[in-house]
């Protein structure tokens, strides 16, 4: 593989001259910049999350614990400044990343009215819904 | 003590997977089960979410490129999720000791994977619905593709999906080629597409390990930690480093690791 470094932002390659389809390339560039945002947002929230577990557990509010919390314990534990909820909602931020990606892209498909791709990414996001309910269960 | 080991160790791995395009979860499953002593089921769960974490960091510029074909992507999606649903079912209720055989078996594939010449067949004809097209960064010049076996696609990865709930890896190693030998994708967006996938897929199935209490923050915080910074280092050191010298130090790694991984099966 090539491709890495330098041009991190900035959305699509720029259209050359040549560029044929004009508003398909357009709606192309809507959906990506959504989801490019959603994953930058993502990961930093959870990166920040972590490193805040992790200044809490240094200054003596708990270690890193052996289970992780489900979501509303862990709410709970980090808005008492309690490390455990900080790395349980870290954790999830990272995991759900995808899972808002997936939301996004069926936003975008929508506002780009692609209705067939709206109906394809649901069926993405309900495999993941189920993934939870299972999961919680 | 731990906790710096693990730092340092997915660094070291976030490092390697965005320089040679594999995922860390193919050695952060060996390295947690065999020298850490985590039991394979809580390894699958952080690998997981490892996973999850190189491939938002990868897409942030891939996605910039436009080289990820979110269209095509989320149709295979639809299959892999379902097949990582089911994977990771199995793995909650299977044995350990299959985990670590099925392992071994595919640490071997991707050893083999690896070796091979990557071949590039023409694009498919666009026409389709799923058809995109990327700016070739060697020649300058936009490439228009189509996709071809779209029913063969969705079937093989289904079986990416199993085995990435499964074990959790991202299984790049069996997207890419069905992407690009089968469906006659261009390779670059072909690897940008499977990570955008693997991504989906990988989170799918932590969604379900964490509600099971599988993703311990004890492992799973400072490997996630690792990842992403190492994942940011791999780029800026590419110029550096030689990828031929760390594509054979790789190799050797998934050489021993496969032969440990399959010990562990028999119970050695």
């Amino acid at each position: 593989m090539g491709e890495r470094g330098q041009e991190r932002h900035g959305g699509t390659p720029a259209e050359g001259p040549g560029a044929r389809h004009g508003t398909g390339e357009r709606r192309r560039a809507n959906v990506d910049v959504v989801v490019h945002h959603t994953l930058a947002v993502g990961v930093a929230v959870g990166f920040v999350l972590l490193v805040a577990g992790l200044v809490l557990t240094v200054s003596g509010r708990g270690g890193l614990p052996m289970l992780s919390l489900k979501a509303p314990a862990a709410w709970h534990a980090a808005l008492h400044l309690r490390a455990a909820g900080f790395y349980s909602l870290g954790l999830l931020a990272l995991i759900l990343t995808p899972f808002v990606r997936v939301i996004g892209s069926i936003v975008a498909f929508a506002a780009a009215r692609d209705w067939r791709f709206v109906a394809v990414t649901s069926a993405v996001l309900a495999v993941m819904i189920v993934s939870i309910v299972i999961g919680a269960a | 003590m731990t906790f710096f080991v693990l730092v340092v160790v997915s660094v070291v791995v976030g490092m390697l997977g965005s320089l040679l395009g594999v995922g860390g979860g193919i050695l952060i499953v060996p390295i947690l089960t065999l020298f850490l002593g985590v039991p394979v089921k809580n390894a699958v769960g952080t690998s997981l979410v490892c996973v999850v974490v190189t491939s938002s960091a990868s897409q942030l510029v891939y996605v910039a490129r436009g080289l990820t074909n979110s269209r095509l992507g989320m149709t295979l999606e639809v299959a892999t999720t379902l097949g990582a649903l089911v994977g990771g079912v199995t793995a909650i209720l299977v044995s350990g000791r299959a985990i670590f055989g099925i392992f071994a078996a595919v640490l071997i594939y991707v050893l083999i994977s690896m070796e091979r010449k990557p071949r590039e067949p023409l694009p498919a004809a666009p026409g389709s619905p799923l058809a995109g097209s990327f700016v070739d960064p060697d020649t300058g010049r936009r490439v228009t593709y189509g996709v071809d076996h779209l029913p063969g696609g969705l079937a093989l990865s289904f079986v990416a999906g199993n085995v990435s709930g499964l074990l959790g890896v991202g299984g790049g190693a069996i997207k890419v080629p069905v992407m690009s030998l089968l469906m006659r994708v261009p390779l670059r967006p072909a690897i940008a597409t499977s990570n955008l996938m693997i991504g989906v897929t990988a989170a799918t199935g932590a969604l379900l390990f964490f509600g099971r209490g599988l993703i311990e923050p004890r492992y799973a915080v400072p490997t996630a930690l690792g990842i992403v910074i190492g994942a940011q280092l791999g780029p800026r050191l590419s110029s550096r480093v030689s990828t031929g010298v760390l594509r054979r130090i790789f190799e050797v790694l998934l050489a021993v690791l496969a032969v440990q991984m399959a010990l562990k099966a028999f119970g050695i």
